[in-house]
């Protein structure tokens, strides 16, 4: 059990480890090992793609056990548990319908979809035909206009996949999209509350970012150019008090040289740490001491 | 009494290092080659090229070498696309003229390619002085291709000249490619590498014979018992947070590498720990880690696989959960260590709107101010890969640790020599000297 818990996954780092060395270093005049170098990231992806089904297992395994306990909050669990089979039954079946797609039938009711496929509006199906590339289009007359209009015929849908789509496109776009835009503006407030606890000055080291802070917050705004105009008629030091120029000048070097410089550290500790990885002297990850 | 000073031996491979890396660099300023560029280099060009930047030639002839010196990038791309039709050495010497001087050609006169031939190698003298000049080598080095006929006839008609002679050095362009075994342009990362394994060796060698070995204090790390002992002490759990990435980066494996010892304090103090996980690949490991952490500890029992939960692989809705656990539960000691983007300011000040301490480390650096606005403690960088060092002490890890550091150092010292180097070539005072080519050669070879 030892041997495939962690001898197996330290000799495949190892393997793999050194042929993506070599595959960096290598050049056009060894092909098959050039290709590791893109072809490797893609099993990445693949082999990501397989967690999902794990993540889902686990979610759902974990809430349900919840519920069923009624252990605290597990109303949230419910809420959850209702969301995720919601949106995934919707998903599917609007992803999978073309594959139970029967032909379209001249005369018929349909709806025809946005290009977006956020909405939809009825239509009658006049005519069918095939362009030069062998696409299906369809020419349909919307309910109460007389003039036909051509689409492709995958965006026809029947009433009860009209139905599913517009439900999943209200959780997906409505609530979920939001739900996002949400979350992300709070930032605006949390990045108010932490300049304020940030900018108390108690060090020195605080003075020098409030300072540092506040002309740059200050060249970032039009009234930063009306200061400097004002500064301007201070005698002798006037004309360098050009806050857009001093906003210039803290983020082109001393901001750039210090990110430059984590970078760095960040860099070497990044191939220091991947080689302890690829060597195996670093093995705390695989569940077990290093 | 007398005082014999002896040179420090812990200082001995730093000399040696330093004066290798001199004589290197004086070596490249002699030859005017840069190594790692060589195979892309033709024999011709280095003959012409860079043998002329140097001091000597610079205090020759003042007025040529600039121009000689903005040839040679030209020769090095268009070297190859000459080569293939005739790969003497007059055909590639000739060939980056042509190609430089299309655009004066272009502009000036059509009279240009009646201008009288010279020989290659006087090219370049010619292609500054007189804007007419240039066209001689295109003329005498054109009978060996067929794009070469097409020049000789073109230049009877007056128009046509400029284009005909531009369009060979532009056709043979996919000839170019070079089939080489060693990408010579990765060979400064090479030389990285090698250098901090050669360094890790020896560090690691020296701790595991017992040697201690000097790691600086890190505050967040040193803090980090003392914010599980206060959870423990208020009756509260530890959230841990190994960034929002996949395990294929390696900041995520930092952070779950932590993420053990911090397992190992929640299990020695029986403090609950919460581990919500945006990836459900890092879920397992992290089960796998913490599992191992608590059997290591003899509490087994302790362990709760349902807390090491994985939420959403979206960023926001994950931030939306983490947020709704943090309010909750109420945890006294927040870890966040791993890649974070937008989502880093969010936690952490649901974090201190809790009352937590926080402990936050990550290498973006555009997350690093906001973590050290909103958190206790930041580990900024390195740091975080250091972390695992630091907190086991282990020999081999530590080897690492100071290896990683003294690689540091001498990029600290290339930094300070390179910056010096080109300062001082930029004053009045160098010019002429040997320290602008060595200030060129020096830069060339970093890049």
């Amino acid at each position: 059990m030892l041997f495939i818990k962690r001898t197996v996954p330290l000799i495949i780092t190892f393997v793999t480890g050194i042929i993506m060395i070599i595959a960096f270093f290598s050049g056009p005049a060894l092909p098959t090992i050039k290709s590791l170098e893109e072809v490797f990231p893609k099993w990445i992806q693949i082999i990501m793609s397989f967690t999902m089904v794990l993540g889902a297992f686990s979610l759902l395994r974990i809430n349900l056990h919840k519920i069923s306990r009624k252990a605290d909050g597990w109303g949230y669990s419910l809420v959850l548990i209702i969301g995720f089979v919601t949106m995934a039954t919707l998903g599917f079946l609007s992803g999978s319908w073309p594959m139970f797609e029967k032909e379209v039938i001249v005369g018929q009711k349909y709806y025809l979809l946005s290009e977006n496929s956020q909405s939809s509006k009825p239509v009658t199906v006049s005519k069918v035909e095939k362009d030069a590339e062998g696409n299906v289009l369809v020419e349909v007359t919307p309910e109460g206009l007389t003039t036909p209009e051509r689409a492709p015929s995958d965006r026809l849908k029947g009433g009860f996949m009209n139905m599913v789509n517009s439900l999943q496109q209200i959780l997906f776009v409505g609530v979920f999209k939001n739900g996002q835009a949400t979350m992300f503006s709070l930032l605006a407030f949390f990045v108010a509350s932490a300049s304020f606890r940030a900018f108390r000055v108690k060090s020195k080291e605080a003075g020098l970012l409030m300072g540092a802070a506040f002309i740059v917050m200050l060249g970032n705004v039009p009234i930063g150019n009306l200061v400097s105009k004002y500064l301007a008629y201070i005698p002798f030091i006037g004309q360098y008090l050009d806050i857009a120029l001093i906003k210039e000048w803290i983020m082109a070097y001393p901001s750039s040289a210090a990110q430059s410089a984590i970078l760095i550290g960040a860099m070497l500790g990044v191939i220091s740490a991947s080689m302890k990885i690829i060597f195996g002297v670093e093995r705390s990850h695989l569940g077990g001491e290093s | 009494m007398s005082v014999v000073w002896r040179p420090p031996r812990k200082l001995l491979p730093f000399l040696v290092l330093f004066l290798c890396m001199v004589s290197a660099l004086v070596v490249v300023a002699q030859q005017g080659e840069i190594p790692a560029a060589a195979p892309v280099q033709s024999s011709a060009v280095d003959d012409t090229g860079m043998t002329e930047i140097t001091a000597d030639s610079v205090e020759e002839q003042p007025a040529v070498a600039p121009a000689v010196d903005e040839t040679q990038p030209v020769a090095q791309v268009a070297e190859p696309a000459a080569a293939e039709p005739a790969p003497a050495a007059p055909a590639v010497e000739t060939a980056p003229v042509t190609q430089e001087t299309q655009p004066a050609q272009a502009v000036a006169e059509p009279a240009a390619p009646a201008a009288p031939a010279e020989s290659p190698a006087a090219a370049p003298t010619a292609a500054v002085e007189t804007p007419a000049a240039p066209a001689a080598p295109v003329a005498q080095a054109e009978p060996a291709t067929e794009a070469a006929k097409t020049s000789e006839t073109a230049s009877a008609t007056e128009p046509s000249v400029a284009v005909a002679v531009a369009e060979p050095a532009a056709a043979p362009a996919p000839a170019v490619e070079e089939m080489y075994y060693f990408d010579m342009k990765r060979a400064n990362v090479l030389v990285i590498i090698i250098t901090l394994m050669a360094f890790v060796t020896y560090y690691t060698f020296h701790a595991q014979r017992g040697k201690e070995l000097f790691i600086r204090r890190i505050s967040g790390l040193s803090a980090l018992e003392d914010a599980v002992g206060r959870a423990t002490e208020m009756g509260r759990g530890v959230l841990y947070i190994p960034g929002i990435m996949d395990m294929d980066d390696i900041q995520t494996i930092a952070g779950v590498t932590i993420m053990g010892h911090v397992a190992k304090k929640t299990a020695e103090y029986d403090t609950p720990l919460y581990a919500p996980m945006t990836r459900s690949f890092v879920m397992s490991v992290a089960q796998e880690v913490v599992k191992q952490a608590y059997l290591e500890k003899g509490r087994p029992d302790a362990f709760r696989p349902d807390r090491i939960n994985y939420l959403t692989d979206d960023q926001f809705g994950y931030v939306a959960g983490v947020g709704g656990i943090m309010m909750r539960e109420k945890p006294a000691a927040c870890f966040y260590l791993g890649t974070f983007y937008a989502e880093s300011l969010i936690l952490a000040e649901t974090g201190n709107a809790v009352g937590a301490i926080q402990i936050a480390g990550t290498a973006e650096p555009s997350q690093i101010p906001f973590f050290v606005a909103a958190c206790d403690y930041t580990l900024i960088g390195e740091e975080l890969f250091a972390a695992s060092a630091y907190l086991s002490k282990n020999p081999r890890e530590v080897g690492s640790l100071k290896g990683q550091d003294m690689i540091k150092l001498i990029i600290i010292v290339f930094m300070i020599i390179g910056t010096l180097l080109v300062t001082i070539s930029k004053t009045e005072y160098a010019s002429g000297t040997v320290f602008v080519s060595l200030a060129e050669n020096f830069m060339r070879l970093l890049k």
